[in-house]
């Protein structure tokens, strides 16, 4: 698979494992996103199993963007000792675009905003969403389990 | 029109000469047509896998009529050997190529089942799930390749719990009795609703996980499978969740 090919820009800090991922968003590059999140935990020594739970998280954080589309998903991914943080920010095609109205719940159904809830509660450490900057914005943060402890 | 071929090889044999001989299109239909019912049988051995029977009974049925086309009486192997042999391969070949639902490299496919297989011996030798670099070192791949079959394992097609894995054996059939006590689950999240619009079986999987917070391994070992094979499961149900609420409120997710 061509993985690679439809970022628009892909940069890699590799002092403070930041990657940051800009593109369409749309629901058929959300891999981007997975492949981009299983690579930063990789590194950091994630098992296969921690790096399966990850994929789904990252892929309920996209979701609610892709389902917005036309504009662009904004990802950070930093992994540093045992943690990969993620965050995800939906910027509008046009500052015309009704970026308010696309934060204020209308856009997803309170039952599917729910259904992620409980299932990033059990895959992640910690997560959320809210507002930046007047653009939708969601976060999760995945700890390496330490074996023994 | 199904004649037993076990009971009547030798005129069989006798009428596979005649049909070498003389090449005659009508002999030619009857003798096919005398293995239909072996077709059948053999399409049932592969039932329940997720395939509708029809289309299993066809795939062994042209793989007959191909079987006939290439058989050389001549060899001293009867043609029932032949045809059996040709039309396992062809189902097998049908289950590896439509078992993908997008179009992934045979190269990456296998990688992909490689995985599957070492992730679950190395979880038993190494008492936790092993990271990418010990999977790419036991398969002797990059870990790039490693984390490529693994999104690429998204692509295969889960079509329920009954899919068979690598032995052939539907995970449904690992399942013990008890734990069916869906009545009783007294967590009235939205999740517990969801589920609802799941197959009982491929509920327990969700519950296990997101319910009871079973990691991917412990289900794994719970059902005797791999845990790459239980995040496949979890995954497709969970993309079933999410299309049947998008259903309901005419979203496309």
């Amino acid at each position: 698979m061509k993985m690679i090919q439809s970022i628009d820009t892909v940069s890699d800090t590799a002092r403070d494992g930041l990657i940051e991922l800009r593109f369409p968003a749309t629901l058929d590059l959300v891999v981007l996103a997975r492949f981009t999140a299983a690579t930063a935990a990789s590194r950091i020594g994630f098992d296969v199993a921690e790096i399966e739970d990850l994929r789904l998280a990252v892929d309920e954080l996209c979701i609610s963007f892709a389902v917005i589309g036309n504009g662009f998903v904004q990802m950070e991914f930093r992994s540093r000792d045992d943690t990969v943080t993620v965050s995800c920010e939906f910027t509008p095609q046009s500052e015309m675009d009704p970026v308010e109205t696309l934060a204020n719940g209308d856009v997803r159904p309170l039952l599917i905003e729910e259904l992620s809830e409980h299932l990033l509660d059990v895959l992640v450490d910690e997560h959320g969403r809210g507002i930046r900057g007047g653009r939708p914005y969601a976060w999760l943060l995945k700890r390496r389990q330490i074996a023994g402890a | 029109m199904t004649a037993n071929p076990a009971t009547s090889e030798v005129g069989v044999d006798c009428r596979f000469a005649e049909f070498a001989r003389t090449r005659e299109p009508t002999l030619r239909d009857d003798l096919i047509a005398e293995y239909f019912g072996l077709a059948h049988q053999i399409a049932r051995r592969f039932c329940n896998r997720g395939e509708p029977q029809d289309d299993l009974v066809q795939v062994a049925s042209l793989a007959l009529v191909k079987a006939f086309d290439r058989f050389d009486p001549n060899r001293g192997v009867k043609f029932s050997t032949f045809a059996v042999t040709y039309m396992v391969g062809e189902l097998k070949r049908h289950f590896r190529d439509l078992g993908w639902a997008v179009r992934v490299p045979r190269k990456m496919q296998e990688l992909y089942l490689e995985i599957g297989h070492h992730v679950g011996r190395l979880s038993q030798e190494l008492g936790r799930s092993p990271t990418v670099p010990e999977l790419a070192n036991a398969l002797g791949v990059t870990g790039d390749a490693v984390l490529e079959a693994m999104e690429a394992g998204r692509a295969y097609r889960t079509s329920s719990i009954d899919a068979p894995d690598r032995d052939s054996r539907a995970l449904s059939e690992s399942l013990g009795s008890d734990d069916f006590r869906f009545a009783h689950i007294d967590d009235q999240s939205v999740l517990s609703l969801a589920m609802d619009q799941l197959p009982s079986r491929d509920q327990l999987m969700i519950r296990l996980r997101f319910i009871d917070g079973l990691t991917q391994s412990e289900i794994a070992a719970k059902f005797g499978v791999s845990q790459m094979q239980v995040s496949r499961l979890l995954t497709a149900n969970i993309q079933r969740l999410r299309a049947s609420f998008a259903e309901e409120h005419d979203l496309a997710v």
